[in-house]
């Protein structure tokens, strides 16, 4: 409670507060870190030793080894790490891109526009949120393998349909992005409508409202939604996995579901040293790209000034 | 290559872009259709055009498992690939020489090139067919089986698929395609059971795996010296197995543990307690397929399986994942497994000194056991080219292949001719007497006829906890046997 | 309850604006408002449909359908395995369980990231430093993070079995107690959920109108009054979101279920969607997990606009009274 109150006195009594923040941020901090410390300390292992020794919390190998450091640079045969890393990285913009467009857009119809049945079917793909994915699996296999004159298809049957080609990650991009439509559209309720009425009193076009004045206040916003949409196509592994086959469409994550899967068949073990170490080379990059963002947010929403 | 993938992904993305922002949305989602020419994948281009080229040529697509694994793609392109990074690959102990490129049968064989001569004999003879080698994989375990489920279900699924403990199932669902009868009366004559006796249904074989095993007692010869017992010498029955293993425990005093076999909730435990079950007589089904849980036979088992958890550090013999298990043993942390015949090469790889023996008998017991870690290859019904599928098994059971399997020596050859051999005894010893076990009473784990996972979750989880627990063994067997039957009903 | 917000904006409005032009171009908005949002609504719901309407629409239907195995032709059996899952105590214990696993996670989530937002907000050296470090379960991936929890929680060589080992304690079989299994399921899934809640909560404080606690302050309120009367009402839309995401994915929990106790023991830490998973990956019982996955959505969205109704007539009683301070200066 004392934390919640020094919040909001953080003007006039800053102290205590501080000190509290000082304190409590980096030691929780540092047990939230600890996962990276153990990947990098895993990273310098050989498979032979993670296996023959007990791992500790902070373990130090005996034989230290730069191979996977390396592989995560290289590749190694079974995996061409910078095919899978261009992968993602294309993947997660162009995904990216379309969720900041399209929550936009959606966030504005259902905030601003007035047509009949706009509620019923808002909260109607909103409900849709509350589906566990995992039913939609095997239809979306289906549909995919079934996609009408695609992949050696006639109408429906006869090929692979869309499966295992670039169409399984793009197709779903311009899809409305549910979640972010909702941010936008709580967001935009917040901003007085006078703004959109002044600026076509001011002669602005739709256009003009939405993307030089609307779009620039809902920027902290759409750093949050661009954030969960990249780090959710950065960490995916079920969309590669299930739709493609093909080594040159997998994905970081993809790849490293393949490496421990493989390692699961009896009498063979998976890699874990590199495994982790290139489970490290997803989590950075993602890092990288929080840390940038929640510097955005910050901005933006000290730019917003709703007020003036 | 790398530049011409980059533009066939700008292009959609080009598409859908200045299709959106036209706004048209009826048009939209047909936008693929014109330039379906930029999503066909290179590799499917370059089939299309080499089946223009000699009419008779075949490519087949082919799932493997790891343990062969040279990579995806065609093999003609992996091979020298794979060549190329063996010599370069320092994690190879001792380091792939150019010499360990050519192999001659009857001498040892690079295991680190195992998998490069397994894929090259296979190529090789097929090539000689005129059939191509296109390698896909779709990992293993769990995830494996989601995809083919849904290759099934699209009737978008390769010609050759593998699997382990599922593929039974697929052949009772009528999936796949039976052996032809000539393949089939020369597997029965040539090979012994373990490789494919699990994939049989009604008198068909469904499926072959090239280098299965099956379970043997294996011992860390330092720890159960330790305990004054003596490494060499196999323990003749289930009582002098189990005194040995309290011995151990004892003489660990919390170091290390007699152990004794994995029997978590799972496919892991199944395998390698079942053959206790087999040995006693007793087992998972009776004739018709149907649960039979709570024979006295089994009660016998799991009384001893109660038994040697005590030998083991609290939890570990029935813990969820089998990892655990098996790290405890390549930890020296426990004496005694009952596991397949790779735990002998990853106990000489960690610098294990192991023993290794048939799996003793109970009193009144007979020689019996589950075929585990077998990669079985079968051809889908909806295969698009089945008798170039099956000249790819054709080749999996070739002598040659065989006779790499036997001098590699990491597993043991199914080839009877090749196994009963003079030399093979005295050069690999210990896989000889796991020829034997395979060339025995050999079963699969049975699939049950309806809703299979709720009938062994009911096992799994009656049989831990009858170890967990102390309650009546009987009574906690005969609920199981009740709700089994109910669900199958 | 837009147009009451809007409606008492305008309400406000300064009396400069002339009235009637206004009326006459909301008239004509009507009609260009709706032609608008069929134009950009109608391409983004098409693709929508396409990749997650209709697939789960399929799965959906076949909760009708009684469809085991891949060879089986499903057939049409009505409500039957809707009668199934309510007779049979595997799935409506999973249910249950998901319900409550799912509130409690949220509940110590939220709760945590609330904490966390609040020292975050301070003015303090290196804050985005901390704020980036408390993200790192978020996007830690979940074989690596399985990797480390083995390491800490594996019943033989685990860290934290090792401890009470050298304290002279007995380790402890986590997977084989119930409460600790639910324990460990908490715990896993707050670490890796803390850091986005916090985020969200510290968006939600900045997107608070400094001038109101200004305003408050004129009024002689005290930290707390603030936090009662100007952060927490600041807070509510924010704090829909927040929880109705968090509920949504909590409620669906099953990896770190999968690989913390796998469902057991014995089948007692089994949630709903992991049965569903089983079901239709492992039984190829689509009609059973389809009719879960209808239930278990319908349930969740009765959960939702409960909150949501109860949310936002809260909402209207505390903001009613806090204007005036802040309005008035």
């Amino acid at each position: 409670m004392s934390a919640s109150q020094s919040a909001s006195a953080r003007r006039a009594r800053f102290k205590p507060a501080h000190l509290l923040g000082h304190a409590v941020l980096p030691l929780v901090g540092l047990v939230l870190m600890y996962p990276l410390v153990f990947m990098v300390m895993a990273g310098f292992f050989t498979k032979q030793e993670f296996m023959a020794t007990v791992i500790h919390a902070f373990p130090i190998p005996k034989e230290p080894t730069l191979r996977n450091f390396r592989a995560l640079f290289e590749g190694t045969t079974d995996a061409a790490v910078a095919e899978y890393f261009r992968n993602s990285l294309l993947r997660t913009v162009y995904t990216t891109f379309w969720a900041i467009l399209t929550s936009f857009l959606g966030g504005y119809v259902f905030a601003r526009l007035r047509f009949k049945g706009r509620d019923q079917l808002f909260l109607l793909l909103l409900a849709t949120q509350m589906i566990p994915m995992t039913i939609a699996i095997i239809p979306t296999y289906l549909e995919f393998a079934r996609f009408p004159f695609m992949g050696g298809n006639d109408i429906f049957t006869g090929g692979k349909g869309i499966l295992d080609t670039w169409w399984v990650y793009l197709i779903g991009g311009p899809a409305i992005n549910i979640m972010g439509t909702f941010l936008v559209k709580q967001s935009l309720e917040k901003v007085p409508i006078e703004l959109d009425e002044a600026a076509k009193v001011d002669g602005a076009g739709t256009l003009r409202l939405l993307f030089q004045i609307l779009f620039p206040l809902q920027l902290p916003i759409m750093a949050f939604i661009s954030i969960t949409t990249a780090l959710n196509v950065w960490n995916d592994f079920v969309t590669p996995f299930f739709y493609t086959n093909s080594d040159h469409l997998q994905t970081l994550p993809s790849a490293i579901t393949r490496l421990s899967s493989v390692g699961a068949g009896p009498g063979a073990s998976a890699n874990y040293p590199l495994i982790i170490t290139l489970s490290l080379g997803i989590t950075i990059p993602a890092l990288l790209i929080f840390f940038f963002f929640q510097k955005y947010i910050v901005q933006g929403l000290a730019n917003t000034g709703i007020k003036g | 290559m790398r530049n011409r993938k980059a533009i066939w992904l700008a292009l959609p993305l080009a598409v859908a872009l200045s299709l959106s922002a036209c706004s048209s949305g009826g048009n939209s989602s047909s936008s693929p259709g014109p330039s379906e020419g930029a999503s066909t994948s290179p590799s499917e281009s370059a089939s299309q055009n080499e089946s223009t080229k000699p009419a008779e040529n075949v490519t087949i697509t082919v799932l493997n498992e790891g343990a062969v694994s040279i990579g995806v793609g065609k093999l003609d392109d992996l091979l020298p690939v794979r060549k190329k990074a063996l010599l370069a690959d320092e994690g190879q102990t001792p380091r792939v020489q150019e010499s360990d490129f050519s192999w001659t049968a009857g001498n040892a064989v690079h295991p680190g090139v195992f998998s490069y001569f397994y894929q090259q004999i296979i190529n090789d003879q097929l090539k000689s067919k005129n059939i191509t080698v296109q390698v896909e994989d779709w990992g293993w375990g769990e995830p494996l089986i989601q995809k083919e489920t849904a290759g099934f279900l699209a009737k978008n699924i390769p010609d050759i698929i593998v699997g382990e403990t599922q593929m039974p199932g697929f052949a009772l669902q009528g999936l796949l395609e039976p052996f032809p009868e000539d393949m089939a009366s020369e597997i029965r004559e040539t090979v012994a059971p373990a490789a494919w006796k699990p994939m049989e249904v009604d008198g068909k074989i469904y499926g072959f795996a090239s280098q299965p095993g099956v379970n043997s007692l294996f011992w860390n010869k330092k720890l159960v010296k330790e305990a004054g017992i003596d490494p060499d010498q196999a323990p003749k029955d289930w009582d002098e197995l189990l005194a040995n293993i309290e011995k151990v425990t004892e003489a660990g005093k919390g170091k290390f543990y007699g152990g004794g076999v994995y029997a978590g909730p799972n496919a892991g435990g199944y395998l390698r307690y079942g053959p206790l079950l087999i040995i006693n007589g007793g087992g998972f089904a009776d004739a018709s397929g149907q649960p039979a849980f709570n024979s006295d036979a089994n009660l016998k088992v799991i009384e001893l399986l109660r038994n040697m958890n005590k030998n083991h550090p609290a939890g570990l013999m029935v813990n969820q994942q089998e990892g655990p298990y098996f790290d405890a043993f390549k930890k020296q942390q426990t004496a005694y497994i009952i596991d397949g015949p790779w735990r002998a090469a990853e106990s000489v790889s960690l610098g294990i000194e192991y023993g290794m023996s048939p799996i003793p008998l109970s009193e009144g017991g007979a020689p019996g056991n589950i075929t585990i870690g077998a990669a079985f290859h079968s051809v889908p019904k909806d295969a698009k080219n089945k008798e170039a599928a099956f000249e790819y098994i054709r080749a999996m059971y070739s002598d040659e292949v065989q006779t790499l399997i036997a001098d590699t020596g990491l597993r043991s050859t199914v080839k009877k001719a090749i196994a009963e051999a003079p030399d093979y005894q005295s050069k690999h010893p210990d896989m000889y007497l796991h020829y034997q076990a395979m060339n025995g009473n050999v079963q699969g784990l049975p699939t049950f006829s309806k809703e299979d996972s709720k009938v062994w979750q009911t096992f799994g989880d009656a049989v831990t906890k009858a170890i967990m627990t102390n309650g009546d063994i009987k009574g906690i067997m005969d609920e199981a046997q009740v709700k089994a039957e109910a669900i199958v009903k | 309850m837009s147009h009451d917000g809007n409606g008492v904006a305008l309400a406000q409005e300064a009396p400069g604006t002339p009235r009637s032009p206004g009326f006459w171009k909301r008239f004509s908005t009507m009609h260009r408002d709706a032609l608008l949002a069929t134009v950009i609504l109608l391409p983004m719901i098409a693709f929508w449909l396409l990749v997650s309407g209709f697939p789960t629409l399929f799965g959906f239907v076949l909760g009708f359908f009684r469809w085991i195995g891949i060879a089986d032709q499903p057939k049409f059996i009505g409500l039957d395995n809707f009668v199934h899952f309510f007779k049979d105590p595997t799935y409506t214990n999973a249910l249950w369980r998901s319900i409550w696993l799912g509130g409690l996670v949220t509940c110590i989530t939220l709760l945590s990231g609330f904490g966390a937002a609040l020292l975050m907000n301070l003015p303090l050296w290196g804050k985005g430093f901390y704020r980036s470090i408390w993200y790192i379960p978020a996007v830690t991936s979940t074989v690596a993070t399985t990797q480390i929890f083995n390491i800490f929680l594996d019943t033989n060589n685990g860290v934290i079995n090792n401890i009470l080992k050298s304290l002279g304690k007995e380790p402890i079989v986590w997977q084989y107690s119930v409460g600790w299994g639910i324990f460990w399921i908490v715990v896993y899934s707050a670490w890796k959920g803390v850091g986005a809640a916090a985020l969200l909560w510290l968006a939600g404080l900045q997107s608070v109108d400094q001038s109101l606690y200004e305003a408050a302050s004129m009024d002689g309120a005290g930290s707390l009054g603030k936090l009662r009367h100007v952060t927490i009402p600041g807070l509510k839309p924010i704090a829909t979101y927040i929880f109705i995401t968090s509920l949504i994915s909590a409620i669906q929990i099953y990896e770190q279920v999968l690989f913390i106790t796998n469902g057991g023991p014995y089948g007692k830490t089994e949630v709903l969607v992991f049965r569903i998973y089983r079901d239709g990956f492992w039984d190829f019982n689509l009609g059973m997990a389809g009719a879960s996955s209808l239930i278990m959505a319908i349930i969740v969205i009765v959960i939702t606009v409960f909150y949501y109704s109860w949310s936002t007539s809260s909402d209207r009683k505390t903001t009613i009274p806090l204007k005036k301070p802040g309005r008035g200066v």
